[in-house]
């Protein structure tokens, strides 16, 4: 496992600053996400959809199940860039669609949909399905699907149409779902803390604010995914040069998700930075070469369909290999940076050419957020230093009203 | 705006001695009834040093300026929030709200204004890096001869 850009530019750095890095990092992801009220609504509108569907008298909503997909449904989501509505994926599955054709299938959705005048003007057609525009809310993409056509034999397997509708193409999200979960449910080791230790570190230790918090990422994988979208979207908005040649989300998550599979079981950590900064160097290596017909080929495999890759337009298309490692270098080079600099407006400005100036500000204000917090129920302290610190002192930080201009 | 003089009132003596055993990098000194302490203040390496000037006699309300780093300077000019004086050569801190009891001559200025100050740089830092002053506060009546000049 590749641990150079950890070890290069942030292994040096006090634990404080990490966290701080951490902190601000955790922060941002949280404002890449729809709010708790934003995901209520969300699962309200497809579930009256769900419904909708359901009370149809066509035979073939029968049993219709609408179902999330992609990075809402594994927590991956992120806000997309200078655009207020979240790209949010279902599947309508219907189970008594079989042996239809994928374009009617479809066709037949999207026509009992625009039947309902609630929902009508919403409307708009998709390649693969069709999608609800709620202005400054979301976008709920919904593709038809119907049981496995194509033998894959696996829970959750589902055929969805094909690009051109000509035919039904094997998917299995929930499966990849479910996988991902289990993924991210591990836990990575840390160097010198089982959990015996670290108590007993904590008792012992003259500052407990310098400890490292191992759970302050809501966690690593889903975290290291979101900053890995945010920044490949923010680096490919209006870049002509590579223009509809991004890296596809599935690509970013299938790597990252291999990488964090394999290192927390053969490797211990110091802190939860180094993990995110491991995925981040390390998941270029899941990119496999594999001999297809006598061609060499790319492939991101389909953890659970090892005939799919998600790559396969690498093949074709060789400027979308370039804008991958295009993407991950710069990503690398961006949190090398990160590292260069310690003042706060500094790393804001580093954070903000990461994760973009919206979520960076939002960064630094929950931090002050929390400072606050501590502030009012009389929690701070001055040390000798002049710093200020959540350790108890002898003195402790008094209320005060800044006043003036 | 001056507090009563009172029995409670700590002498100067007894503030510098508190100055110093609390923040020991400090210097300072009493001439003419007058207190003078300066004092690096070292935040981290997240928020920045700063050393500040605190002057103080029994008559009159501390006041607190930025010696160093030159914020006036790091600003570009740019007046941050809560500051009576702000330009090339003086940068005076407001800390406390005046006419209230959160600073009276009977508190020590080494539990209160050098807190306070070093608070202050944390907001100041915020306020560098985002532009909002995060650490509220109150913002004084317009000034009085505005008032008195307004045409009704």
């Amino acid at each position: 496992m590749k641990t150079k850009l950890y070890n290069e530019n942030f292994a040096a750095l006090s634990t404080k600053q990490r966290t701080l890095f951490t902190e601000l990092l955790e922060y941002a992801c949280q404002s890449l996400e729809p709010s708790k009220t934003k995901k209520e609504l969300a699962e309200q509108r497809y579930m009256s959809v769900g419904k909708w569907l359901a009370d149809s008298d066509d035979p073939m909503f029968e049993g219709v199940e609408i179902y999330p997909q992609g990075s809402q449904r594994i927590g991956t989501t992120s806000k997309p860039v200078f655009r207020a509505e979240f790209d949010l994926d279902f599947i309508c599955y219907l189970p008594n669609a079989e042996g239809s054709h994928p374009d009617i299938c479809r066709q037949k959705v999207i026509a009992r949909i625009k039947e309902n005048g609630n929902f009508e003007d919403l409307v708009s057609e998709l390649n693969r399905g069709c999608r609800l525009n709620y202005a400054d809310e979301f976008h709920l993409d919904i593709t038809p699907a119907i049981p496995d056509q194509n033998n894959a034999n696996e829970y959750g397997a589902i055929s969805v149409p094909d690009k051109k509708l000509k035919e039904w193409k094997a998917s299995n999200p929930k499966g990849y779902a479910e996988d991902f979960d289990l993924i991210a449910k591990l836990e990575p080791k840390y160097i010198g803390f089982s959990d015996r230790m670290f108590a007993n570190a904590a008792l012992e230790a003259k500052n407990i604010e310098e400890l490292p918090k191992h759970t302050l990422f809501k966690g690593i994988l889903r975290r290291a995914v979101q900053i890995m979208k945010r920044h490949r979207d923010l680096l490919f908005f209006d870049n002509n040069n590579y223009d509809g040649k991004a890296p596809i989300s599935i690509i970013i998550t299938t790597l990252a998700a291999s990488a964090y599979k394999e290192l927390v079981i053969q490797q211990s950590f110091n802190n939860e930075l180094e993990v995110l900064l491991t995925v981040v160097e390390s998941m270029t290596g899941y990119i496999e070469t594999k001999v297809v017909n006598g061609k060499i080929e790319m492939w991101v495999t389909n953890p659970k369909n090892r005939h799919e890759n998600f790559a396969e337009k690498w093949n074709v298309d060789s400027k979308r290999v370039e804008a991958f490692h295009y993407w991950h270098s710069d990503f690398v080079e961006k949190l090398r940076e990160l590292a260069s600099v310690t003042l706060l407006p500094l790393i804001k400005e580093k954070l903000n050419t990461l994760l973009g100036e919206g979520s960076s500000s939002k960064a630094i204000e929950k931090h002050f957020e929390v400072l606050n917090e501590t502030r009012e129920s009389n929690n701070l302290f001055i040390k000798k230093t002049g710093a200020i610190s959540t350790v108890a002192t002898a003195t402790p930080v008094k209320a005060n009203t800044f006043f003036g201009k | 705006m001056m507090k009563q003089f009172t029995d409670k009132t700590i002498s100067l003596s007894k503030q510098l001695y508190f100055l110093q055993a609390k923040f020991p990098q400090g210097r300072g000194l009493i001439k003419r009834d007058k207190l003078v302490w300066s004092c690096r203040l070292g935040l981290d390496e997240v928020y920045g040093n700063y050393t500040i000037k605190i002057l103080y006699d029994l008559n009159s309300s501390p006041k607190v300026y930025v010696i160093d780093p030159n914020l006036y300077e790091i600003t570009g000019g740019i007046e941050p929030p809560h500051i009576y004086i702000f330009n090339e050569s003086t940068t005076k801190l407001c800390l406390y709200l005046p006419s209230s009891d959160e600073w009276t001559s009977s508190k020590f200025l080494s539990d209160t204004i050098v807190p306070w100050a070093s608070l202050w740089f944390m907001y100041f830092t915020g306020w560098l890096a985002t532009g909002k002053w995060y650490g509220g506060g109150e913002h004084p009546e317009p000034d009085e001869s505005f008032i008195k000049g307004k045409v009704l």
